[in-house]
C-alpha cells in the first residue's frame, strides 16, 4: 500500500514537472500594443516620440520580458516612422525603465497614426 | 369611387412628386462646389492684397512676344517684374484679406475703375519638403491669373493681351515639382487681372499633391466648363432641328420661336466656356446682355404660342421697350453700360421668367396634364437659377460660386421634349383614328358603288333585252314587209290566175320561180354572210350559175377583196341581192347576151371616200332608157336609195352595165347626201 502510494506520487510529480517544461517551450509569445500616436500638421512635420513600455500582467511568479518592437501604421499618408532606439532584450518594465524612441515625419497634407507592437517573453522575475 | 382618387393622384401627387424631384436636382446643382479631399489639401485663407493703384502692371501684354523675331522681354519676365514691383513699391496699397475675396465688397478698393489688377500674397510654412508632383488649384477666378511660388512662375491662365482670357468658368490648376517648395516659409503670389474691376474676385486657393487634387479638379472642370459646353451644343442641335421643322411647317410659329430662343440661349451661354473672346470685352458683354434680353423676349413669345395665349399688345410693347433699351447702348458712355445692364438687365430677364412661370402654372392647373406641369416646373427652375444669378449680381451671393442659369436648359428641354412627345403621340392616335374612319368610309363607298354597279348592270341587261326584242320585232316586221313586197306579190299573182281560172302556165311558172328565187334571196340575206359582201355574192353566184348554164350564157365573175361596210345588215343585203337579181334577170330576158358578168371592187374617191362598186354587165344589145323605164328599173333605183347606194345604168348597142355604188361608211354617205 505504501509502495503503491509512493509510485502514484512520483508519477504525479513527474507528470506535473513535464507540463511546466512544455509550457515554457510551446507557449505563444506575448504581444502588446502601445497607445496610438497621431501626427497631422498642415505644413508637414518631423520629430521623435518616446514611449515608456508598460509592464504586462502574466501569471503569478512570472514576468513579461521585452523581446522586440516594431511600428504598426494605422494611418499613413506621405509620412514614415522609424524606431531609433529600443530597450535591451529581456528588459523588465517592472524593475527598470524600458523606452522606445521613434523618429517620424510627414509631408504637408500628410498624416501619420501609428502604434508600437511589442513582443514579450515570460520569464521568472 | 376609384376615379376621383385617380384624378387626385394625377392632379396633385404627380405634380408634387415632379416638383420635389426638380427642386432636389436644382438644389443639388447650386450646391456643387470644388471639394478636394479634406485632409489631402491645404486651403489658404489669409493673404495680403497688393492693389495696382499706380498702374505698375500693363493692362495688356501682347501675345506675339513669344513669336517675335527679337524678344526684348518675355511674358514670364514681364509678369515677374510686375509682381516684384507690386510687392516692393511703397506707393502700392496693401492690406490683409480673407480668401475668397471679392473686390466689389472691399471698400479699400472702391476707388479703382476700368481694368483691375491685384496681387494676392500668401505665406505658409512647410516643415518638410514634400515629394512628387504638387498642384495649386484656383477653382474660380474672375478673369486671368498668373501664379508664382517662391518667386518662380508656375503658369498663367491664357492671353494677357486685351481682351484678356476669361476664366470665370474655367477652373485653373498649375502643377509643379515639389522641389519648388522651401523648407520653412513658402510664398505664393497670385496675380489677377479683371475687367471690369467690379467683377474681380479670387475664389478658394488650394494647394495639394497633384494625385490628390486632380480628380476633384477634373470633376469641377466638367461641371463648370464641359457640361455647359455639352448643354450648349445640345441646344444648338435641337434648335437647328426646330428651325428645320419650322421651315417645313411655317404655320407652327412656336417651333421657329423655339429655334430663335435656342439661338439666343447659345449666345448667352458662350460666356460660360469661351476663354479667348474674339473682340473687345465691351462688345462681348454687350452681345451677352443683348442675347439675354432677346432670349427673354423670344422665350416669352414662344411660351405664348405654345400655350396659345394671344398677348399682341404686351408683345408689341415689349419689343418697343427692348429696342429703346438697347438703343441706349449706342448712346451711353461705356462706363455706364456695365452698371446698367449688369444689374438692371438681369432683373428684366428674371421678371420675364417669373411672368412665364406664373402663366404656365395657371395653364397647367387648368389643363390638368402632366406635360404642362413639367413645363411649369422647368420654367420655375430656370426662374430659380435666374434669381440665384441675380442675387449674385447684387452681391447677396458670392461671385465665386459661379452662375447657374445655363443649367436650367436641360430642364426646359426635357419638358419641351415631353410636350413634343405628347403631340406626336396625339397626332399618331388621330391619324390612326382618321385612317380607321377613312377605311370605314371607303368600305361604305365601295359597297355603294357595288350596289350602283349591280343596278347599272341590271339596267344594261334590261336595255339589252329590250334592244334585242326591238331588233327581233324590227327584223320580224322587215321580213314580213319583204315577204309582202317580194314573195307575197308573186303568190298573189299566182292565186289570182288560179282563182280567175285564167291560168297561163308560163306566167305561173315564172311567178313560182320568182317566188322561189325571192325566198332564196331572203334566206341568203338572213344568213351569216349577209354582212360579208364577197361571201354573199359567192352565194348569189351559186344561185344564178345554174340558171345561166341552163341558158348557155357565160358567167364572168370578178370579185376582189372588199372591206366591210358599216351597218351592212340583212335588210341592205337583201335589197342589194334584189337589185343584182333584177339586173341579171333583165339581161337574161331582154338583152340576148351570150355573156353576163359581175364584178365587185373597192375604190377611193379624190375626196378620200371609200366606195364599193358592184357591176352587172352583159354583151347584149342594150336598151333604150325610155323604153326600159319600167317598174323593174324603178324598183332597182328605189332599192338602191333605200340602202343609201348610188344606182347607175350604162347601156348601148354593145351591152348594158348596172352599177351599184355603196359607201363604205354610212356617215360619210349621209354627210355627202346632206
Amino acid at each position: 500500500m505504501l509502495i503503491k502510494g509512493l509510485i502514484t506520487i512520483s508519477l504525479g510529480a513527474l507528470l506535473f514537472s513535464g507540463a511546466v517544461v512544455a509550457d515554457t517551450a510551446e507557449s505563444e509569445p506575448l504581444i502588446s500594443y502601445t497607445k496610438e500616436l497621431k501626427h497631422k500638421r498642415q505644413g508637414g512635420g518631423k520629430s521623435t516620440d518616446k514611449i515608456a513600455l508598460i509592464p504586462l500582467d502574466v501569471s503569478k511568479g512570472h514576468c513579461a520580458l521585452f523581446e522586440k518592437a516594431e511600428v504598426k501604421y494605422t494611418k499613413r499618408r506621405y509620412g514614415k516612422a522609424k524606431i531609433v532606439s529600443r530597450p535591451e532584450r529581456h528588459c523588465n518594465p517592472k524593475t527598470e525603465t524600458c523606452k522606445v524612441k521613434i523618429s517620424w515625419q510627414h509631408s504637408p497634407t500628410g498624416r501619420l497614426n501609428y502604434k508600437v507592437k511589442v513582443t514579450w517573453s515570460v520569464g521568472h522575475c | 369611387m376609384k376615379k376621383p382618387s385617380f384624378k387626385l393622384s394625377l392632379t396633385i401627387l404627380i405634380p408634387l412628386l415632379l416638383s420635389l424631384i426638380f427642386i432636389f436636382v436644382a438644389w443639388q446643382i447650386i450646391h456643387v462646389r470644388f471639394t478636394p479631399p479634406i485632409e489631402g489639401s491645404i486651403m489658404l485663407k489669409k493673404a495680403t492684397l497688393y492693389s495696382d493703384n499706380l498702374g505698375l502692371c500693363d493692362d495688356s501684354i501682347p501675345d506675339n512676344l513669344a513669336t517675335d523675331d527679337v524678344i526684348v522681354e518675355s511674358l514670364p519676365s514681364i509678369l515677374s517684374h510686375c509682381v516684384k514691383s507690386l510687392k516692393s513699391d511703397s506707393g502700392i496699397k496693401k492690406h490683409a484679406v480673407n480668401i475668397p475675396h471679392e473686390w466689389r465688397n472691399d471698400t479699400r478698393l472702391s476707388t479703382q475703375q476700368g481694368v483691375g489688377k491685384a496681387l494676392y500674397h500668401f505665406e505658409f510654412p512647410f516643415a518638410v519638403i514634400p515629394e512628387d508632383l504638387w498642384a495649386i488649384v484656383l477653382p474660380m477666378v474672375s478673369q486671368n491669373t498668373a501664379v508664382f511660388l517662391n518667386g518662380n512662375l508656375l503658369g498663367w491662365g491664357g492671353s494677357f493681351e486685351a481682351p484678356v482670357a476669361r476664366n470665370a468658368s474655367s477652373p485653373q490648376m498649375f502643377t509643379f515639382p515639389s522641389t519648388a517648395f522651401h523648407q520653412g516659409i513658402n510664398e505664393l503670389d497670385i496675380y489677377l487681372i479683371s475687367e471690369p474691376f467690379k467683377s474681380g474676385f479670387l475664389g478658394q486657393v488650394h494647394i495639394a499633391p497633384a494625385e490628390v487634387i486632380t480628380p476633384a479638379y477634373q470633376k469641377y472642370s466638367v461641371f463648370r466648363h464641359t457640361l455647359p459646353l455639352a448643354i450648349t451644343l445640345t441646344i444648338a442641335v435641337i434648335s437647328f432641328l426646330m428651325l428645320l421643322l419650322w421651315v417645313y411647317r411655317r404655320q407652327d410659329t412656336e417651333y421657329g420661336l423655339f429655334a430663335l430662343s435656342g439661338f439666343f440661349w447659345v449666345i448667352n451661354t458662350l460666356n460660360q466656356f469661351v476663354i479667348d473672346i474674339p473682340f473687345s470685352g465691351y462688345l462681348w458683354d454687350g452681345m451677352i446682355y443683348l442675347s439675354s434680353g432677346l432670349l427673354s423676349l423670344s422665350g416669352l413669345f414662344f411660351i405664348h404660342r405654345l400655350l396659345e395665349k394671344k398677348q399682341a399688345v404686351l408683345e408689341k410693347s415689349l419689343v418697343i421697350v427692348m429696342v429703346l433699351t438697347f438703343s441706349t447702348l449706342l448712346i451711353l458712355p461705356k462706363t455706364w453700360v456695365h452698371p446698367l445692364f449688369f444689374e438692371a438687365g438681369h432683373w428684366i430677364s428674371i421678371l420675364a421668367v417669373l411672368y412665364l412661370f406664373s402663366i404656365t402654372v395657371i395653364h397647367a392647373t387648368k389643363a390638368q396634364q402632366i406635360e404642362w406641369h413639367v413645363l411649369a416646373l422647368a420654367i420655375g427652375i430656370i426662374a430659380f437659377f435666374a434669381l440665384y444669378d441675380v442675387l449674385m449680381m447684387m452681391g447677396l451671393r458670392p461671385l465665386y460660386e459661379g452662375r447657374f442659369l445655363h443649367f436650367g436648359a436641360p430642364f426646359l428641354l426635357i419638358s419641351f421634349s415631353w410636350i413634343m412627345l405628347q403631340r406626336f403621340i396625339s397626332t399618331l392616335n388621330k391619324v390612326e383614328k382618321y385612317n380607321l374612319e377613312l377605311e370605314q368610309l371607303n368600305q361604305g363607298l365601295e359597297d355603294r358603288v357595288k350596289a350602283r354597279g349591280e343596278k347599272i348592270a341590271e339596267s344594261y341587261e334590261m336595255i339589252r333585252v329590250l334592244g334585242q326584242e326591238r331588233v327581233l320585232a324590227d327584223e320580224r316586221s322587215r321580213i314580213m314587209r319583204d315577204m309582202h313586197d317580194g314573195i307575197g306579190v308573186y303568190l298573189t299573182s299566182m292565186i289570182r290566175q288560179i282563182e280567175n281560172n285564167n291560168i297561163n302556165r308560163e306566167q305561173l311558172s315564172e311567178s313560182a320561180h320568182n317566188a322561189l328565187n325571192d325566198l332564196r334571196l331572203m334566206i341568203d340575206s338572213l344568213g351569216s354572210a349577209s354582212t360579208d359582201i364577197p361571201a354573199m355574192l359567192g352565194m348569189f353566184r351559186t344561185r344564178i350559175n345554174v340558171m345561166l348554164t341552163a341558158c348557155q350564157i357565160e358567167l364572168v365573175w370578178h370579185v376582189e377583196e372588199l372591206p366591210p361596210v358599216k351597218d351592212f345588215g340583212p335588210e341592205r343585203a337583201l335589197n342589194l341581192l334584189r337589185i343584182l337579181q333584177e339586173a341579171v334577170t333583165n339581161a337574161l330576158k331582154h338583152s340576148g347576151a351570150s355573156r353576163i358578168g359581175l364584178s365587185a371592187y373597192s375604190e377611193l374617191t379624190p375626196q378620200g371616200l371609200g366606195l364599193i362598186k358592184v357591176e352587172v354587165y352583159d354583151n347584149g344589145k342594150g336598151f333604150s332608157n325610155s323604153k326600159s323605164e319600167g317598174n323593174g328599173l324603178k324598183n332597182m333605183e328605189y332599192r338602191a336609195k333605200k340602202i343609201a347606194a348610188e344606182f347607175k345604168i350604162e347601156t348601148n348597142q354593145n351591152g348594158s352595165r348596172v352599177i351599184v355604188t355603196l359607201p363604205i361608211t354610212m356617215e360619210t354617205q349621209e354627210a355627202n347626201s346632206t
